[in-house]
């Protein structure tokens, strides 16, 4: 009997002992509950913007600068807001690109002036325009059409958003943050993507939020991290890229053509699928390839043409033309030889001129031409610029040429005179524009 | 009622104290003194030991980048008030990392081991007759490289040290500091004595080192130990160091014609900043001939670490999930830095983007974030990338053949032969300025952008800064930068630091406390 007792109070002071140990270790629970900080206000989604003085007043500049208040007193909208911090990353990497090139830096106020004060016409003005054309479509596609819930964006793969202006597509997806080390076990945020109209996620451009869900009265707000750069990667190539003047090239009913000094030379010869009218189809992917020599020159005819609306009657039509770009090819670099090293633009004049022959080169029949009146024999090739010693650097490298010009000629043709080496046989570019600019 | 209570007090000792035991038990791995220095096995241990211990030396608190990048440097810190007490060179400023950092403890472990070592070597060759003759010949040799070039470090970065070569039979009396020119002195002559023993590879047939070295055939050691153009690479830094400017060109002449012996070559762009590149140690097919001075983390003998390393200060999101830096190069001074256009390292065209060799990011990425993250050295795990586990194991790289190759083109240019330093100054150029404006890699070898005294400046600046990019991350920079100014004479700022000594650290105070004998650099009074 005394024994069992003794067992007893053994047992006793073990589980006693235990239960303490074991209160000594309890567990923390982590941080993954969170609810969220800030869960809804009675402003609407501009007045909330306001009502935060110092954290984003560059982005209410802009949005009152564009006009965009509208969107975010009035519409249902789900707004990523990012915050000063944002701007500044994207500024100050724009002067940064800027400095390198010399030139002076540029903040928001000169970007968005839109060219107020500049001279009409002017290519500064032009820019200027562009350049707060590009910062409303980067402003805009913060701004989300309908309401969004994180929770909208967990199902999947997440979903694609329209932004407000412009219906592009944006894409939003839940996840959720690491806390303590715990993978996924953070707070929940929306990674917010510029799809850039791509379906490879790779291509994407992200970044995720700090806050979610803050209602307010016409929507929500999230918060973007403030180390994302406003703009995604855009903002920079959007507002430095100084794009070639427009082309003038017509490709429903101009006709377009090659022709070389050698007559037994076709197009396609050297590669079926790499004919004239790669270099035409707007993707520098693509290229036209052909044999070239000293003796034998490469002729890229262009004849501008008109169709009557009404009759359907094709005739020429004579433009104005003051610049051309050439674009080099895929394998460029490998094959710089095949480079364009000097060549000639000319273009045809209207009144026939019986004292000078058609050079021998062309060939007298021609099946390209459609009209009488536009034989490009029957004319005067005028030479409107030259070029020598032209050096490609890489591929897919676009090269603008500019020249004086006023005058609209019935036909042009650009002359591939020499290419990079002699001892290559071919000639190669991707694309190849006639352009023109206006004039001041 | 008592009795239960003083019975779970009992328990509770019992249970809480179980769990320290582990932590007394003596090793058994240890062998003692007496035991010590019997075969072959021991010498190995001991030789390894040494290079452990330099390994160590470097990689604590990250101090080979510390005292070489971050001091005074490319770098700046966007959260660490020491490290940016470092780049101030305010180091007598009070935090932890720099009161290690001015303790030269474990540069004197090294030499200790070394001393200890080369004392008793003799008994294991006498008692163990499978440690050759020629053996311990390589081994003695390689440990009077490993002490030298201890001493070597330190006097970069204290000037005048105390200058201890015997164990002392395990007393350690405090000795006072010896001048800074006597011990580089004695570590030019202990190089160029081992430098002569050494072979020029281990286990691969050498005339100096006959069959496998310790059994283990080439590969493992390749990258690992000190060759004998190490030791001449080594030794054309100590005589720079100097200002012996003949003398470097007579070393590293010897590294520059020999390197095939090594299995040397120069490395493209894509190896200097790729993760299986040049501080990459593969363990299971063979090491990194190039690593003509280096300590390896290797991953594939579970070496890899979380410090040590300049992965883990430099990198940070997006490559490693980690928010901030601990360092960084701000972006105006990357633009500074490289404005020469057709580098493979960092390029940026006029749109901001950037372009690196074959249009990868190489030196930096990240570069329109708000920290460009400094992405040269990125050997995460086994050189992959997978940013979600920070282990590293990148070497850490003393020297290189490009080193050597730039170091001969300074010693030329200061003894006023600029056409060979011009040459020996392409040399690196044409693998470094070979691409394109979107980085695409020029297809002929001699498509490079020369140097040329009118695009780049005079040649002895050309060659500072290609130093600067070249060995950006690699622990040279400030040292690079003494020669400099020490050469050029021009920047009375600069001159007064090296003058006054203010270009050495501060003694550590522990350090102070402990021997009387010391005085403080007097910059740091």
């Amino acid at each position: 009997m005394k024994r069992s007792i003794l067992f007893g109070r053994y047992l006793v002071a073990i589980l006693f002992a235990v239960v303490i140990v074991q209160m000594g270790c309890k567990r923390e629970t982590g941080y993954y509950n969170t609810s969220s900080v800030v869960s809804g206000t009675s402003l609407n989604t501009y007045e909330y913007l306001k009502s935060k003085p110092g954290v984003y007043d560059s982005l209410l500049f802009l949005i009152n600068k564009f006009g965009m208040q509208k969107y975010l007193t009035d519409s249902t909208v789900t707004l990523f807001a990012p915050s000063n911090a944002s701007f500044q990353l994207a500024i100050a990497n724009l002067n940064t690109a800027r400095k390198s090139q010399g030139k002076n830096a540029v903040y928001l106020n000169d970007l968005s002036a839109g060219g107020k004060g500049l001279v009409a016409g002017s290519l500064v003005k032009d820019k200027a325009i562009a350049d707060s054309a590009h910062l409303d479509t980067m402003v805009s596609r913060y701004i989300i059409r309908k309401q969004y819930l994180s929770s909208d964006f967990a199902v999947g793969d997440g979903q694609t958003i329209y932004s407000v202006r412009g219906g592009y597509p944006m894409h939003g997806l839940r996840v959720f943050g690491d806390a303590e080390g715990f993978q996924g076990g953070g707070v929940e945020v929306i990674e917010f993507a510029n799809t850039k109209r791509s379906l490879f996620v790779t291509r994407w451009s992200k970044t995720t939020t700090t806050s979610v869900n803050i209602k307010t009265k016409n929507g929500y707000i999230d918060l973007l991290r403030p180390d994302h750069v406003f703009g995604f990667d855009e903002f920079i190539s959007r507002l430095t890229l100084v794009p070639p003047p427009p082309v003038i090239f017509d490709y429903k009913n101009d006709v377009l053509f090659p022709k070389w000094t050698d007559g037994s030379v076709t197009d396609g010869q050297v590669s079926a699928g790499e004919t004239f009218k790669k270099c035409l189809d707007g993707s520098v992917l693509t290229k036209f390839i052909c044999p070239q020599s000293l003796t034998n020159f490469v002729y890229m005819y262009w004849i501008p043409k008109k169709v009557d609306k009404i009759t359907g009657v094709v005739s020429d039509d004579p433009r104005v033309c003051n610049a051309y770009t050439m674009t080099s090819a895929n394998d460029s670099k490998l094959y710089k030889g095949r480079d364009p090293k000097a060549f000639r633009l000319e273009g045809l004049t209207d009144a026939p001129n019986p004292a000078i022959v058609p050079p021998a080169t062309v060939p007298s029949t021609d099946p390209w031409v459609i009209t009488p009146k536009s034989s490009i024999n029957d004319g005067v090739w005028v030479t409107l610029d030259t070029r020598q010693d032209q050096d490609w650097t890489t591929n897919y490298q676009q090269k603008l040429y500019e020249f004086a010009n006023t005058k609209a000629y019935r036909a042009y043709r650009l002359i591939i005179l020499q290419k990079g080496t002699t001892t290559e046989a071919y000639f190669q570019i991707s694309e190849w524009t006639m352009n023109y600019r206006k004039l001041q | 009622m008592k009795k239960i209570i003083l019975l779970s007090l009992s328990f509770i000792v019992i249970l809480a104290g179980s769990c320290k035991k582990q932590l007394d038990v003596d090793s058994t791995r240890v062998v003692n003194e007496v035991h010590y220095w019997n075969s072959l096995e021991d010498a190995r241990a001991a030789i390894m030991g040494v290079y452990g211990l330099t390994r160590a030396a470097l990689a604590e608190n990250n101090g080979h980048w510390i005292y070489g990048d971050v001091r005074m440097g490319n770098f700046v810190s966007p959260n660490r008030q020491d490290l940016q007490a470092v780049v101030k060179n305010d180091l007598n400023a009070s935090y932890p990392v720099l009161n290690q950092l001015e303790n030269w403890r474990r540069f004197y472990a090294i030499i200790n081991s070394a001393n200890i070592f080369l004392e008793r070597i003799k008994e294991v060759k006498a008692q163990d007759a499978r440690y050759t003759e020629n053996n311990m010949n390589v081994d003695v040799a390689q440990v009077r490289f490993l002490r030298a070039f201890a001493y070597f470090y330190m006097v970069r970065i204290w000037g005048d040290v105390p200058f201890i070569t015997s164990s002392r039979d395990g007393t350690f009396e405090n000795r006072p500091r010896t001048d800074q020119n006597a011990i580089l002195e004695f570590v030019q002559s202990e190089m160029e004595a081992s430098a002569l023993v050494l072979p020029y590879l281990y286990s691969s047939g050498d005339v100096q080192q006959a069959g496998d070295y310790y059994g283990q055939s080439s590969g493992r050691w390749s990258g690992a130990l000190a060759t004998k153009l190490t030791a001449y690479a080594m030794l054309s830094h100590v005589a720079a160091w100097q200002g012996k400017y003949a003398d470097v060109v007579r070393y590293s002449r010897i590294v520059l014609t020999d390197f095939g012996k090594s299995g040397l070559s120069y490395i493209t762009t894509d190896v200097l900043c790729s993760a299986q590149g040049i501080f990459y140690t593969n363990g299971a097919t063979g090491g990194n001939n190039n690593q003509l001075f280096g300590f390896g983390f290797v991953y594939s003998y579970q070496d890899a670490s979380f410090t040590g390393n300049l992965e883990s200060l430099a990198l940070a999101a997006p490559v490693v999930n980690k928010n901030v830096p601990d360092i960084y190069v701000p972006k105006d001074s990357i633009l500074s830095i490289f404005k020469e256009t057709n580098d493979g390292r960092f390029n940026i065209d006029s749109t901001g983007a950037t372009h690196g060799y074959n249009n990868k990011d190489m030196y930096f990425t990240n570069f329109l974030g708000r920290y460009p993250i400094f992405n040269k050295v990125k050997v995460i795990l086994s050189g992959e990338n997978d940013p979600s586990f920070r282990l590293y194991s990148s070497t850490i790289l003393l020297t290189r053949l490009e080193d050597v190759t730039l170091l001969r083109a300074e010693a030329y240019a200061v003894l006023g032969e600029t056409a060979l330093a011009v040459n020996d100054l392409n040399t690196i150029r044409q693998r470094r300025y070979n691409v394109d404006q979107v980085g695409l890699v020029n297809s002929s070898a001699t498509d490079y952008v020369a140097y040329s005294q009118a695009k780049h400046g005079v040649v002895l600046e050309a060659i500072f800064k290609e130093r600067q990019k070249e060995f950006m991350g690699e622990g040279d920079h400030f040292y690079d930068r003494v020669r400099y100014e020490k050469i050029k004479q021009n920047n009375p700022q600069f001159m007064q630091l090296i003058n006054s000594g203010g270009i050495y650290w501060p003694i550590s105070r522990d350090i102070l406390a402990q021997n009387p004998l010391l005085t403080q650099n007097s910059y740091w009074k």
